[in-house]
């Protein structure tokens, strides 16, 4: 372990990428899903989807980055096991450590602490032999048991096949009597076999296939009913859902329905997807249709408010929801952008424009880490993204201008407020680069009765007008 | 024009605001004296912690400082009709407050200590009902919220004003002078700031309260703005892009010249006037004014502190002296007691002899440290033990008239019972007028790197990167190179901003903790003079000032501190008495025996006080001592002050008689004579300035001073250096001498030792030494159970005592008690050393005491069963623990066996799963035995300590092959030549980086015959810094070099080994397979 900065001064341009265990666990399972075709019992480790359910990935030593194929009954299949090992060990476009073996256990250990790769271990006592100069810890035991077990020097597995069996239970725990006892085969241990993760799908064959435009749009319908159904049922909501139609030379049109939040609402998603199904083109006949639902969260019921003024704005939230999500579809997601203020005096920094993607679950609680100390009527109801140069007649320091001249008008100025001194944020570097220094800005009238605003630059004493009120 | 322009700023924040002033109180001293302000007010937030210094520094300037404090005031329990309806619990505002006079002061005072004693430390709560009760004492300046305060709406800002109305209204009906009450304005360029002026000036007309114009500044020039804003990010915690409206908007808040101010309040010009009242009504306080009296109450009724303490001192001296006082001691006491009668400071003297004679009714030992060993009334009360006799006092260091400022005497106690002393104080005197100095943590470059790159948000590994850097011994710049090497662009803005802002925060206070053990003790309470402060730790209390303010303003200051020798020798003597079976006493110890100093010669000085350093132990050899005096010099000498003034090696060849001593007259042979013409004591330094250059003996002090805090304070000693170089050349000495001189004092400014304070520590040292030499065994016990002290670990401290012939007897279970212990009924000659459980890591103190006792009481243990069989609550951890440092051997088991057996012991809790399991620890196994390796890996891991084998054993057979020595094979004896290329390896058991040695870092290192020394240079040291700090096990090839005894290498090429102990511990565990 060394910091990045300093393993970076090392090897100069190393290519680095932030350790990211989900997307690890994700590639294992989906290898697992792919395995399927050696056995139809594949599993991965047990404590790493234990951990991946726990959320605890981070904290899960690597070792448990595994796979495990039950080919019990596939002799017939694959032919020799030394053969199948090679085969798979060839498959696999990186080096992977594999061993076959009569017990999970034995084939765990022998995986992770053999002497080589593959390794098989034909029968119960060849597996014993193969054992015995494994360190204690393949057994898969807790890093406490294993130094208690080093305390009284027992350190391989054949040391500790040496010592009598009966007291090492109430002296150790029983796990270790158990996995011993998995590794050995005399304790049987399954597995937990992975299955395709695409949960929340519907699909149909049509047999013969569907021609008319019509009975397609019908059939997705169906699809769609029954797909948001089995949803509502298991409370969950869906932030994708794709369209796949094959014909029958195989190819198909996939369609996506991004949403800017998560929803199961039938009707609301009709309102966004029935018209866009309606204007869809479909040539040619559909075979199969099947109807995706994807990035899936669980759904949070919301309790309604008794009170009036709560139960609008949470109607208000949703119906915000539902107007963004319409949009997105509309014009596209990440066409829709909301203002938001900034903690920043900078009045070009004051706010920003949000792509309204996945910003919606803050929208409504955009907390402000400390008021602004300026009340809305000091600040103008138009800003200018650009502010523009003035000519003007002003007396003294910290005195409004007497008149101006604005893009050829000039402008008899009859009162004016300030100045409020405003200095640049100089951790941006902007001391340094010049792009911006202190301005004095000041509320002012015309002789038409409006209001302008108008800085003059501390540095240059050039005067620019900002913004105006209306 | 300008000159009818008068402007006194009454709100500044200085950083003794933690965290909120950006500038130091005396940069705005400076800077109000520079804009020709009339007097500039210190307001901190809810402090006077930076007062003191403001108010040196406007003495030196020329400028009148008010003392004053900002409160913030809670509102809570005055239900204003406002407050009811808002529902809010408290509101919070603040005022100005500044006292007239010095009752009105320690009202202040006493206010602050409330406001913070009632809640925790750094917190703050005063209720408007507290403050309204001592109002009328004080200038009061209310500020308006608003200032503060930010807005949303148009409907708070009335609220608030409303609030403020309410809060002038009660402020100014509780007041009966109206001269007394302002409401302070500030206009500074922010939105609301026209609004909320308005509203001020709305409430002062309707209730007739005066205004007052004030800046409200938080940095001294506008260019510290920055650093406000890094500090104000820094005290939210959060970085710059994210702190947004908590930043001020402008950098108005400084102190603007006096036209400027006139311009702002040019339409209020009795804003302006309002200030001069003010500072005439405030400036009748003044600092100077703060009288103190010491304690009263040592004195037994019917006498004067002047009798009592002449009868002390003369009961003393025949005690001192029980052959009759000699005539020069005599002398001086009178004439120190004439001076200390002068000075009325009998109370002080009784008050520290009352504290010391309370430690030696409780057999504490102590003894007085610094310049009160230059007196010979502390030796006679028996504060210090330096005898007047032997060495030549200057008691001008300790005391002096003109000085006028309090002696400060320090007490070392021992380190183990030092909080008896404390507690003793605080019952004395109560907690009403005794407490702790503060000491006031400032930022030092690696906490300023660390909190100002947070602020820029940079990424954890840089800020490490960055801050590990900082080399705190030299406090240097980081260049663009040194940024290059750790990986990092030099020119990046963000690292750039980063280390500018944190050398700019290097300096500034960032909190208030307690001072190692200065005491203050008053005869009236003390929260009149200063506001006391919960500190950190449980039952103490500190004040708001350190010790250079106490200093300052004459305050007396104890300082109770801790020394681990004498612990160690306590614990020692207790031993050698309990051995001679008559009590040994530490005078009883002879003097000047010769082989105390053979063996000090021989540099064998580990464990003996203050000369077991690396650079003490090559001394020695050097210097040879064979008397007290040279005891003396030894421990002076090897300082910072003496090797940077060149002073070490012109000594040194004057004393093995190179050289002769050369003295351009008389005077200066007097002055130097015991040193050989070379000025190795502050007293001398001093003395030299008195005789030659005509400095009179206070001025001699104020150069030591300016010498202390020359780093400080850079350009200081550059006013005495004129004064020097003139005052000798009048007295005809020529200016190549002057300069020599000069160049010598300047020395001491690094750091320099006075000779009494020399002299207390050579005591220490001689007592130390002459143990280890005739009690070789009780010495490494003692110093065993006075850990952690000292340079030396465990391990080496017993591998010295066993060079001197103690056998040392490991950990048991059955013979071992808490400390380690001496054994006498073995019937052969050798003294055993029966190590203590105290070793043992992790142990209970309550636990092992509980096991020693049964011992004592029932016998032996006779097994591990029989352990548990007894009623003594030792859970199964404290078993494994003891399994693990191997203290079972009496029982006949090893270590693996006691494991499996404590393993097998009914379980603590749970009782039914024990009736249900069959529980047989009666099994016999065979478990594999234990590799010696491995067996001596467990002993340090567990105690630090291994008596069956050193590491480097292991290695040997391939050290060996690789040709590296064994430290023995080194030794002079065999003659190796010099700069013979050579390498040798070890455990690294001492790094030590003097700031003297100029980057030279030196590191001993510790095979199975003996130890190493190794030098190692800065280009070296930088290329390998991880290596050579990390490591435990080094490998280093270079030179041999030999000064007398001592032998060294001269590194060229470093390396770590750890990797090859790791090996040796793997191969063992492979060892036991069958292959």
């Amino acid at each position: 372990m060394m910091p990045l900065p300093l393993a970076e001064a090392l090897i100069s341009g190393a290519y680095t990428e932030a350790f990211d265990p989900i997307r690890d666990y994700n590639a294992l399972y989906a290898l697992a899903v792919w395995c399927r075709r050696f056995s139809p019992l594949v599993s991965i480790d047990y404590e790493l989807a234990v951990a991946h359910k726990r959320n605890e990935l981070r904290t899960l030593p690597s070792l448990h980055y595994g796979i495990t194929i039950d080919l019990t009954g596939t002799e017939k299949l694959h032919g020799d096991i030394d053969l199948l090992c090679q085969r798979i060990d060839a498959l696999f476009q990186y080096r992977a450590r594999i061993c076959a073996a009569p017990t999970i256990g034995g084939a765990w250990a022998l995986s992770r602490y053999g002497p080589h790769t593959p390794c098989v271990a034909r029968s119960i006592p060849a597996l014993t032999e193969a054992l015995t100069n494994l360190p204690i810890r393949s057994l898969r035991l807790d890093r406490l048991c294993v130094e208690r077990l080093a305390d009284v020097g027992m350190y391989t597995i054949g040391e500790l096949l040496s010592l009598p069996r009966h007291t090492l239970g109430q002296r150790f725990g029983k796990p270790l009597v158990y996995r011993l006892h998995q590794a050995l085969g005399s304790l049987d241990e399954r597995l937990n076999p992975v299955e395709e993760r695409a949960r929340y799908e519907r699909h149909r064959i049509f047999e013969p296939p569907l021609t008319n435009r019509r009975a397609i749009i019908i059939a997705i319908e169906a699809l769609f009913h029954d797909l948001v159904r089995h949803l509502r049922a298991e409370q969950i909501s869906a932030g994708l859902f794709s369209l796949i139609i094959c014909d029958t030379t195989f190819q198909s049109i996939c369609k996506e329905f991004p949403l800017s939040s998560a929803t199961n609402d039938t009707k609301h998603l009709l309102s966004i997807i029935q018209p866009i199904i309606d204007s869809m083109r479909f040539c040619g006949e559909a075979r199969e249709i099947i109807l995706r639902a994807q990035d899936t969260t669980r759904s949070i019921k919301e309790q309604r408010s008794f009170t009036a003024q709560d139960f609008d704005a949470s109607e208000i939230a949703r119906s915000y929801r539902e107007l963004l999500n319409t949009f997105g579809i509309r014009i596209g997601k990440d066409r829709v952008s909301f203002a938001r203020l900034n903690d920043s005096y900078i009045p070009e920094r004051s706010f920003s424009y949000e792509s309204a993607i996945g910003a919606l679950q803050e929208a409504h609680d955009v907390v402000m880490e400390s008021p602004a100390p300026y009340t809305p009527r000091e600040r103008p109801s138009t800003l200018f993204s650009t502010p523009e140069p003035i000519t003007t007649i002003a007396m003294l320091p910290d005195k409004p201008p007497s008149c101006i001249q604005w893009r050829d008008t000039r402008l008899p100025i009859i009162s004016g407020y300030g100045p409020e001194r405003i200095a640049p944020e100089w951790w941006r570097g902007e001391l340094r680069q010049e792009l911006f220094s202190t301005r004095d800005y000041f509320i002012i009238q015309d002789n038409t009765g409006r209001w302008l605003w108008v800085f003059r630059d501390q540095r240059t004493h050039e005067w620019f007008i900002h913004g105006s009120w209306t | 024009m300008s000159t009818f322009l008068s402007y006194s700023e009454l709100q500044t924040t200085t950083n003794f605001s933690f965290l909120r002033g950006a500038s130091h109180p005396h940069e705005y001293i400076w800077r109000a004296a520079e804009l020709g302000y009339e007097a500039i007010g210190i307001t901190d937030h809810n402090t006077l912690a930076g007062i003191v210094r403001a108010h040196t520094a406007a003495r030196d300037a020329g400028i009148r400082a008010l003392i004053g404090c900002r409160l913030d005031i809670d509102f809570q329990g005055h239900h204003t009709s406002l407050l009811s309806e808002r529902g809010s619990e408290y509101e919070r505002t603040s005022l100005l407050v500044y006292p007239t006079n010095r009752a009105s002061y320690g009202s202040l005072c006493t206010l602050l200590t409330k406001g913070k004693s009632s809640v925790s430390k750094n917190d703050w709560f005063l209720s408007l009902h507290d403050f309204l009760e001592v109002q009328d004492q004080f200038v009061t300046i209310l500020i308006p919220p608003f200032f503060q305060t930010r807005l949303h709406s148009a409907a708070s800002e009335n609220h608030q004003g409303a609030l403020f109305y309410e809060m002038c209204k009660i402020v100014r009906d509780n007041s009966t002078d109206r001269l007394l009450l302002s409401i302070a304005l500030t206009r500074n360029y922010t939105p609301s700031n026209r609004s909320s002026c308005a509203i001020a000036i709305d409430i002062a007309r309707s209730l007739d309260i005066s205004l007052v114009a004030t800046n409200d500044v938080y940095y001294h020039l506008p260019e510290r703005k920055p650093l406000q804003d890094v500090i104000t990010c820094i005290r939210e915690g959060c970085t710059l892009p994210q702190a947004g409206f908590r930043l001020f908007q402008n950098s108005e808040r400084h102190l603007k010249t006096r036209q400027e101010m006139h311009r702002l309040f040019r339409d209020l010009p009795q804003a302006l006037s309002r200030t001069s009242e003010i500072v005439a009504i405030a400036s009748s306080f003044s600092l100077s004014s703060l009288t103190y009296t010491y304690p009263e109450e040592i004195c037994p009724p019917h006498t004067t502190p002047a009798q009592y303490l002449a009868e002390r001192v003369s009961a003393g001296a025949r005690e001192r002296y029980p052959g009759g006082v000699p005539e020069k001691v005599l002398n001086a006491l009178d004439d120190e007691l004439a001076l200390i009668r002068e000075l009325d400071y009998e109370k002080y003297f009784l008050t520290c002899y009352d504290i010391v004679a309370f430690a030696r009714s409780r057999r504490i030992l102590c003894q007085g440290r610094g310049a009160a060993a230059n007196s010979a009334v502390c030796y006679c009360l028996g504060i210090t033990a330096v005898d007047p006799q032997q060495i030549d006092l200057l008691f001008a260091r300790f005391i002096s008239k003109e000085r006028r400022e309090p002696p400060d005497i320090d007490i070392d106690f021992e380190h183990e019972r030092r909080e008896e002393v404390i507690q003793y104080i605080y019952t004395r005197y109560g907690r009403n007028r005794a407490a702790l100095t503060a000491e006031v943590v400032t930022y030092q470059a690696r906490s300023a790197v660390r909190d100002v790159g947070k602020v820029f948000g940079l990424s954890a590994a840089i800020i490490d990167t960055l801050a590990k850097s900082v080399h705190r011994w030299r406090g240097s710049v980081i260049t663009a190179d040194s940024l290059r090497e750790m990986g990092l662009n030099p020119f990046d803005t963000t690292i750039q901003n980063t280390l500018i802002l944190a050398s700019e925060l290097v300096g500034f206070p960032r909190h208030l903790s307690q001072h190692v053990g200065g005491f203050i003790i008053s005869h009236s309470p003390l929260h009149e003079i200063v506001p006391i402060i919960n500190a950190g730790m449980e039952s103490r209390t500190i004040i708001e000032w350190d010790k250079n303010d106490i200093e300052e303003l004459g305050m007396l200051k104890i300082d109770i501190l801790a020394l681990g020798m004498l612990t160690c020798i306590r614990k020692a003597l207790a031993l050698i008495g309990a051995r001679r079976g008559e009590s040994f006493e530490l005078h009883q110890i002879p003097r000047e025996d010769p082989c105390v100093y053979d063996m000090l010669c021989a540099s064998d000085s580990i464990g003996v006080f203050q000369v077991e350093s690396r650079a003490q132990m090559s001394m020695l050899p050097r210097l040879r001592p064979r008397c007290f005096y040279d005891l003396v010099i030894e421990v002076a000498i090897v300082r910072p002050g003496p090797i940077q003034g060149n002073m070490v090696h012109p000594f040194l060849r004057r004393r093995n008689g190179l050289e002769k001593p050369w003295y351009p007259d008389e005077r200066v042979e007097q002055i130097l004579g015991k040193t050989m013409g070379v000025p190795i004591f502050q007293e001398q330094a001093m003395r030299l300035a008195i005789t030659l250059a005509n400095f009179s003996p206070g001025e001699a002090e104020k150069l030591r001073r300016a010498m202390a805090a020359w780093k400080a304070h850079k350009g200081v000693i550059e006013t005495f250096k004129e004064k020097i170089t003139q005052g000798m050349l009048a007295n005809g000495y020529s200016e190549e001498f002057a300069e020599t001189c000069l160049n010598q004092i300047k020395g001491f400014s690094e750091y320099g030792f006075p000779e009494s304070h020399a002299a207390s520590f050579a005591l220490l040292v001689y007592a130390s030494a002459w143990i280890k030499r005739h009690y070789p065994a009780e010495f490494a016990c003692a110093l065993l159970n006075s850990q952690p002290m000292g340079f030396y670990a465990p391990a080496q401290i017993l591998r010295d005592a066993q060079r001197h012939g103690v056998s040392v007897c490991p950990i048991d279970v059955n013979t071992s008690a808490w400390d380690c212990s001496i054994e006498y009924e073995r019937s052969d000659s050798k003294q055993h050393l029966r190590l203590g459980l105290r070793l043992v890591r992790t142990i209970r103190r309550s636990h092992a005491e509980a096991l020693h006792k049964s011992v004592l009481e029932d016998g032996p243990f006779s097994s591990i069963n029989d352990i548990q069989g007894r009623d003594i609550k030792v859970s199964h951890a404290t078993l494994a623990t003891l399994a693990r440092a191997d203290a079972f051997t009496s029982l006949g088991t090893a270590r693996r066996p006691a494991h499996w057996n404590i393993h097998a012991l009914p379980p603590e809790t749970g009782a039914l799963d024990s009736l249900l399991s069959e529980r047989d620890s009666e099994t016999r196994v065979s478990l594999p035995p234990m590799s010696l390796q491995r067996d001596m890996f467990s002993d340090y891991a567990m105690t630090g300590v291994s008596l069956k084998a050193h590491p480097l054993q292991f290695l040997r057979a391939e050290l060996s092959q690789r040709r590296v020595s064994t430290a023995d094979s080194l030794s002079a004896r065999y003659g190796i030549p010099v700069s013979t290329r050579i390498s040798a390896a070890g455990i690294a058991i001492t790094r030590q980086r003097p700031g003297t040695a100029k980057g030279v870092v030196f590191i001993t290192i510790e095979d199975e015959t003996g130890s190493i020394n190794l030098i190692i240079r800065p280009n070296l040291f930088e290329a390998n810094h991880r290596v050579i700090m990390m490591s435990h096990v080094l490998i280093a090839h270079g030179k041999l070099e030999r000064v007398g005894e001592i032998v060294y290498i001269d590194v060229e090429k470093v390396g770590s080994l750890d990797h090859m102990i790791l090996k040796t511990a793997q191969r063992e565990d492979r060892g036991s397979l069958p292959h």
